[in-house]
């Protein structure tokens, strides 16, 4: 029975080939993706503790009280834990400055124990920092390379921070708590705690994040510890991170990029199980003879079954087999782009459990598009099952239950992917939707097709050899539909993500933004800017504060405790888990549009009013006229939500996610936010150099040059997914060939049978165009219509950005599948035609 | 006047490494409105000369002048053409297009070849021909609704509708039990010489082949003449 089974599949290897490459293309992505994550999430986990330089860290952007450390301490204690070394660690935002130019910077203020796990890499000397750590002086610094360009520093160049003179000992290559190249909107650089007061830069209002770092003695109950800490200490602005908890966040960074990459894979495997299902279909119909000869020889169901089974089982490890080894072939070119956008160097490899995960989805691929077939050939008679030509194969609702149902495992594989469960609403109900609107929309083009009745022969028999076989002609639309439009998703939602990076040339975006301008500084930089025709703009007050109540009641951390969490759950507790800035005004900016709710300008109640951008007011859950109060200071200020409102990020404004109405923050100790327009490249250097100079606490993002670095990195993530999406495409396309292809072989018979009765050449060859182009075109412009739905519903929801029509792509694919479909018609016929009628007539 | 002049025929496959003369300088001529029977044993190579007949297969050498036209020299698309004109064919397995209904079916050959007729008129002509083969409540039924007796006459009508030169049947009762397959050669005879076509008929039953005027064995890749 095995050998049968094995041997059928080697005798008709043409199928068994496309069949295998068909999966195998759909699943390399899968298993590369499934690899690369799995590579880079253990290599975060394994460094996790340099990611953290601790094994706990107990941080806040405020000072945080002593008494909570003591807490610690304790608990730590009580546990029995032994702190085996402590550090201390302040980190904000200022401007580094040489004689000509000034940059904004992050600045790590270190102590002498700092970093407690990990190294900085350091280029001039080619040592580690901890090798120089004993020789670092107080008035030293080390800063990050992309400083190195961007201020033409030298070693021991003499550098200003604040009132601190600085000389630069070294420049650092690599730091272990760097997962990304991109160093964020600042670089960093590291001085000693001890020279921190010297540079008279914090001061009250000032932003700052202050951590206290502890290596603890292995091995220790960490969740325990965890636990306890974030139950003594519920203060939601203070943040407590282990190792593990560090690296998971590291991990969730690369999120955005792995996310799109993880629908890639899913759409390949979709569009190859669609393939797969296609190609079964046109196997068992061929085979249906053989199994009406073997049911009349005596083998029974389970035998019978057995055989589908053993044939399943080899299918889906040859599969399994190419996939892994096209994986092999595909990770080194991920790798090649990865690592330019990726500090940590990693290598991927495939472990044995995405092998054995991955050739269990094969076969339950192989399983559910095998049952329907098999349960419905059961039901037939043998004497019916002999007489193929007037058997209809008719594959009941119970028998397509299986197929139903895979539609929840891709759910369920896409929420173990995605860890997403908007996105994996919107992909199910996607796939659903469009495989019902397909067939709908096909049944319906085939009703109204058969209202005409052309007078050309060759229009007339295409339209109705589409007519007539209803069944066929609605799968191939839709399988072609369903392939067109998961293509054309792909550079729909690109085009709209990389739109979101590229300004509206008449916007006004600012050329600098400042940050934590002290309120008495406010006109002595306006004076200063006034010299060269120059003022703050949009200039907003900031005041720090945290959520104490909502509604009255106590807004407490979130804490996670499942180990798996959704990306929306996790997402709300990060929003939730942290202080937030507040801003004061009484007219929105240009920038905001009103959603929901009435402007502060219509509001006269004795609450204050406040107006949440209608994103965040989602994420902790705040409706229209809920109550907030906020701690500033310590002083309690409540409001009153009576607006909801959208903001256009990119314009790069100062924006806010809480605004009150102007009065009540107008006293609470604040600083501001403002921006100065209308720059050129020189000018914008000049004036950074010369506000460095007289506003040393005063932070400057030049945003030029951000977005420029921002622009850089998505090119190169973008590149890695364009591979992984041209890989999807290249799915799409063996698939759309493989369906003409053999639908194409299918008609062997006819297209021979026209030329025995004396149908000209071109005329058969227009029959066959007419009926597959036209089917092929009308499915790819149906496909790509709904593929801009859906790439709306996508972007708004899921990227919550901007939906750009784009024409291109689609167009290109519309008429690239086209294309494809005339050629593959074209040669198929042409081989037909030109082969012995008689010989083609014996095969059948 | 003869329609169909052969001469010299031969045909040889290759059976492992021996070359077999299926078909060995094979003469014959027809004449016009005549009916020709050849029969033979399985193998003979009755199928192959009607093959060859048909322009589906090409002959090792010799001639075949239909209407003196060398259908041998023809390439496939002229051939196609020629065909559409000059024969048609009457298979053992129907051959019916799937997905069209027995009217549909006797239209098509109508339809594809070039001329001035209107639709209507190759319709009412297959309808006629479809009431001629005692088909005409089955106009609009596909292949699969029919038997196989009825398979067989929606072939023949099919056959008919062009109005052919000639007629190459080749074991048109092959499939269908004994009497279905006398009723439907009996009608078969009666429509052509109702049309007086030029019919080659193969078939390995002597007593269908003794329908015809002439009756010729082939006999190891020759003619002999048995009536």
């Amino acid at each position: 029975m095995i050998a049968h089974a094995l041997k059928e599949l080697v005798r008709k290897w043409r199928w068994t080939l496309v069949f295998v490459f068909n999966l195998s293309f759909g699943f390399i992505g899968f298993i590369s993706l499934l690899s690369f994550q799995n590579s880079i999430e253990n290599k975060i986990l394994l460094d996790s503790k340099k990611i953290l330089t601790a094994d706990l860290s107990i941080s806040a952007r405020k000072k945080i009280a002593t008494t909570e450390i003591d807490k610690t301490k304790k608990i730590i204690r009580d546990l029995g834990i032994k702190i085996e070394s402590e550090s201390y660690l302040t980190e904000f935002m200022a401007m580094l400055k040489t004689s000509e130019k000034a940059q904004m910077v992050s600045v790590k203020a270190i102590d002498a124990n700092y970093p407690l796990y990990g190294d900085l890499e350091l280029l001039w000397e080619n040592k580690n920092y901890s090798d120089i750590k004993s020789s670092f002086k107080n008035n030293e610094t080390i800063v990050y390379s992309e400083l190195k360009e961007i201020l033409n520093l030298q070693k021991e160049q003499s550098l200003m921070l604040g009132k601190l003179n600085l000389s630069l000992r070294d420049i650092v290559v690599k730091d272990s708590t760097q997962t990304f190249k991109f160093g964020g909107i600042a670089p960093k650089i590291f001085i000693h705690q001890e020279a921190l007061k010297n540079s008279e830069l914090l001061k009250f209002g000032s932003t700052f994040n202050e951590s206290y770092l502890f290596k603890l003695k292995e091995p220790y109950p960490r969740e325990t510890l965890l636990k306890k800490l974030e139950q003594s200490i519920p203060d939601a602005t203070i943040k407590i991170e282990t190792a593990e908890s560090a690296a998971n966040d590291s991990a969730r960074q690369l999120g955005f990029l792995t996310d799109f990459l993880k629908l890639i894979a899913i759409i390949s495997i979709l569009l190859s199980s669609l393939g797969a299902n296609f190609l079964y279909q046109v196997f068992i119909f061929k085979k249906i003879k053989d199994y009406a000869i073997f049911k009349a020889l005596g083998l029974n169901k389970q035998k019978l079954r057995a055989q589908y089974l053993v044939q399943m089982i080899t299918l889906s490890l040859v599969v399994t087999a190419i996939s892994a080894l096209g994986s092999y072939l595909f990770i080194p070119l991920i790798q090649f782009f990865l690592n330019k956008t990726l500090s940590i160097i990693f290598e991927i490899s495939i472990p044995n459990l995405v092998i054995v995960l991955s050739f269990f989805i094969i076969f339950i691929t192989c399983f559910l598009v095998t049952i329907p077939f098999l349960f419905s050939l059961e039901t037939i008679t043998t004497a019916k099952l002999f007489n193929e030509e007037k058997l209809n194969l008719n594959i009941s609702i119970r028998s397509r239950v299986p197929q139903i149902l895979s539609v929840f495992l891709v759910g369920l594989l896409s929420l173990y992917l995605t860890k997403s469960v908007n996105l994996t609403l919107i992909f199910i109900s996607s796939v659903l939707s469009i495989a019902i609107f397909s067939v709908v929309i096909g049944w319906s083009g085939i009703k109204v097709l058969s209202l005409f009745n052309p007078r050309f022969w060759v229009i007339k028999y295409s339209l109705k050899s589409i007519i007539r076989k209803k069944g066929t002609s609605i799968i191939v639309f839709s399988c072609i539909a369903i392939s067109t439009m998961l293509m054309n998703i792909l550079p729909l939602v690109r085009t709209s993500l990389q739109e979101e990076f590229n300004y509206n040339k008449n916007e006004q975006i600012p050329s600098l933004f400042l940050i934590d301008v002290q309120e008495e500084q406010v006109n002595a930089i306006n004076e200063l800017l006034q010299l060269q025709n120059l003022k703050i703009d949009n200039l907003s007050p900031l005041i720090r504060a945290r959520i104490s109540k909502i509604n009255d009641i106590p807004f407490e951390k979130k804490l996670l405790k499942n180990s798996f969490t959704t990306r929306e759950e996790e997402t709300e507790a990060r929003f939730r888990n942290r202080g937030i800035n507040l801003t004061y005004r009484h007219e929105f900016s240009n920038t905001e549009t009103l959603l929901e709710g009435i402007p502060f300008t219509n509001y006269k109640d004795e609450t204050p009013g406040l107006s949440l951008e209608y994103k965040y007011a989602e994420r902790i859950g705040v409706k229209l006229n809920d109550l907030m109060t906020f701690d500033i200071q310590g002083v309690e200020i409540k409001g009153k939500v009576i607006n909801l409102r959208k903001v256009r990020w990119i314009s790069f404004q100062p924006n806010f996610f809480i605004a009150f109405d102007e009065g009540v923050l107008n006293q609470a100790p604040k600083s501001f936010i403002g921006t100065i327009n209308n720059l050129s490249e020189e000018k914008t250097k000049k004036v950074i150099s010369s506000l460095a100079e007289n506003f040393s606490n005063i932070s400057i993002i030049d945003v030029r040059a951000l977005s420029k670095d921002i622009l850089n990195m998505a090119d190169q993530m973008s590149l890695s997914i364009q591979i992984m999406a041209l890989l999807a495409l290249i799915t799409g396309l063996i698939i759309l060939s493989s369906i003409i292809y053999i639908q194409l072989n299918e008609r062997t018979w006819e297209l021979n049978f026209l030329k025995i009765i004396g149908a000209k050449f071109n005329s058969v060859y227009l029959y066959i165009l007419v009926e597959f182009a036209f089917l092929t075109f009308l499915a790819a412009l149906f496909g790509s219509l709904l593929s801009y739905v859906f790439s709306f519903i996508l972007v708004k929801y899921l990227f919550e950005t901007t939906f750009v029509i784009s024409f291109k792509e689609p167009l290109f694919i519309i008429f690239g599948i086209a294309l494809i479909s005339i050629v593959i018609c074209l040669i198929i016929t042409r081989r037909i035609l030109q082969n012995s009628a008689n010989k083609i007539l014996k095969e059948f | 006047m003869s329609i169909i002049e052969i001469k010299n025929l031969t045909k040889s496959f290759l059976q492992g490494n021996n070359k077999i003369n299926i078909l060995n300088e094979l003469n014959l001529v027809v004449p016009l409105a005549s009916k020709i029977g050849i029969v033979g044993q399985s193998g003979s190579g009755k199928s192959t000369f009607l093959s060859l007949m048909s322009g589906l297969d090409k002959p090792d050498h010799g001639q075949i002048l239909v209407n003196n036209n060398d259908i041998t020299k023809m390439s496939e698309e002229a051939l196609t053409e020629f065909r559409a004109k000059n024969l048609s064919i009457v298979f053992q397995q129907y051959h019916l297009v799937a997905h069209l209904t027995a009217l549909e079916n006797v239209m098509l050959p109508l339809e594809i070849l070039d001329h001035n007729l209107s639709k209507k008129s190759i319709k009412d002509k297959a309808i006629e021909l479809l009431n001629e083969v005692g088909l005409e409540k089955r106009l609009s039924h596909f292949p699969s609704q029919l038997s196989g007796g009825e398979s067989q006459r929606v072939a023949i009508a099919r056959a008919l509708i062009t109005t052919p030169k000639v007629i190459l049947a080749d074991e048109p009762s092959g499939n269908l039990d004994l009497e279905t397959g006398t009723r439907v050669m009996n009608l078969f005879m009666t429509i052509i010489d109702k049309y007086q076509i030029t019919t080659l008929l193969v078939t390995h039953n002597p007593e269908l082949a003794s329908l015809c005027q002439s009756v010729y064995k082939l006999n190891h890749g020759k003619f002999e003449k048995i009536k």
